[in-house]
């Protein structure tokens, strides 16, 4: 974690920004979505480390 | 202490607690007072007939800050007459640039005159990782009202360090040093060889009960000090933004060209993004990183990089542009200070490359 502020949880270590347990256009959907948050968290101020999850 | 010989100290504080002004004085070089200032009359006190602040050494934050290398020669060179035995900076509480300064000055005379050179800073000041090898920083909070505490501290460790009383469980020729649990500094990372009774194993297993049993223990590594990085700005608009992905999930072409490791990489290496991860086609990369399975995310890229969505943002015009090539190295069972290198190298190329933000992904 040493200098991360922003920091989004993935899925798993394995398939962090995706699952591969859902069928492939699910996945698709769930990858977009990590992307999306990654973008929100980008324009969000932050003061220190803060862990965000996709909901 | 020493017996007999009065104890000679030279003591180092900024404009601020000399009294010559805040921020707006930041930028006045060094003077010289052959008398204590500031804290350094709460220091004379405690040192009592001890010792003697044979000097005071003041100079601005910002003045410091511009050439630390110089600076510290500059200063050195003023109070190298004193002879002073021993050398106190600060305390600097969690000041970002007096910290630095207080720590520049303790390596710069225990290096010149070989004495104890001792600070105290707080562990957010930037000063504790740059100097924690180099002086005695004794750890302390954010306030300066703890200021006559902190002194107090800072010459106990002061005598002990003078004192150069071996400890017997240590091994010579590192066996004087004091240690950083009982006078409470961070910790030098020098290594000490301790002679024990209990085997390696028993000692292990000791200490981890002590630990499951919420019982006080001294571990034998000590965690190096992680500074705070301020966070960057938030991006105002994305749809003009340049995002660049960077990786240590160890992401490499087929064959591993440039033969990243697998494990306790140092080095990082640059990839286009249409040749490494083509939509259409053959898949062209490989993992190179034996901390997880890589079977997903070499089935999909995807999983370790959103990169597909990505550029269908830019496409719609929501991210201004994708850099062309992603950073990649693989961080199993990576050096600190070596990752902080590659990230120091990394980023030079993304600031160069007027990069705004950075999508950092790991496994």
């Amino acid at each position: 974690m040493v200098g991360s502020n922003r920091i989004l949880r993935g899925t798993n270590i394995t398939y962090v920004c995706g699952d591969k347990n859902l069928p492939k256009e699910e996945e698709k959907k769930l990858n977009r979505r990590f992307l999306e948050k990654a973008l929100e968290i980008l324009q969000t101020p932050v003061k220190e480390q803060t862990i965000f999850t996709i909901d | 202490m020493m017996l007999g010989k009065k104890i000679k100290v030279v003591h180092y504080i900024n404009q601020f607690f000399a009294g010559i002004g805040g921020e707006e004085k930041a930028d006045v070089g060094f003077s010289l007072q052959t008398n204590p200032v500031g804290p350094g009359l709460a220091l004379q006190q405690e040192l009592g007939d001890k010792g003697e602040v044979v000097a005071t050494l003041i100079c601005g934050d910002n003045y410091f800050a511009t050439d630390i290398e110089k600076n510290s020669e500059e200063g050195f060179r003023m109070i190298e007459k004193f002879e002073p035995d021993i050398f106190i900076a600060g305390p600097a509480f969690a000041a970002g640039r007096y910290g630095p300064s207080c720590g520049a000055m303790c390596k710069i005379v225990s290096e010149k005159l070989g004495i104890p050179a001792i600070s105290a800073m707080n562990e957010e000041n930037p000063g504790v990782e740059m100097y924690s090898p180099y002086a005695y920083i004794v750890k302390c909070g954010i306030n300066s009202k703890e200021m006559r505490s902190v002194i107090k501290k800072m010459l106990k460790l002061a005598d002990a360090i003078l004192e150069n009383k071996p400890d017997p469980r240590l091994v010579p020729p590192n066996d004087c040093v004091p240690s950083p649990y009982e006078y409470d500094y961070y910790t030098r990372n020098t290594i000490r060889n301790v002679i024990t009774e209990e085997s390696t194993a028993e000692r292990s297993i000791n200490l981890l009960l002590k630990k499951i049993r919420k019982e006080p223990f001294e571990s034998d590594v000590l965690k190096p000090p992680f500074p705070w990085v301020k966070p960057s700005e938030a991006i105002k608009d994305m749809s003009k933004a340049t995002i660049a992905f960077v990786t240590d999930g160890g992401i490499v072409p087929l064959g591993n060209p440039d033969r990243i490791p697998s494990r306790m990489c140092t080095i990082w290496r640059e990839y286009e993004i249409d040749k490494l991860l083509p939509r259409e086609g053959e898949r062209q990369h490989e993992v190179s990183h034996r901390g997880y399975n890589n079977y997903e995310v070499e089935e999909d890229y995807n999983r370790l990089m959103p990169v597909d969505p990505a550029r269908d943002f830019e496409k719609q015009g929501k991210i201004g542009r994708v850099y062309p090539t992603v950073f990649s190295t693989c961080g199993n069972v990576s050096i600190v200070k070596k990752s902080k290198i590659m990230g120091d190298e990394i980023a030079k190329v993304l600031t160069d490359q007027k990069v705004d933000a950075v999508i950092l992904t790991s496994a």
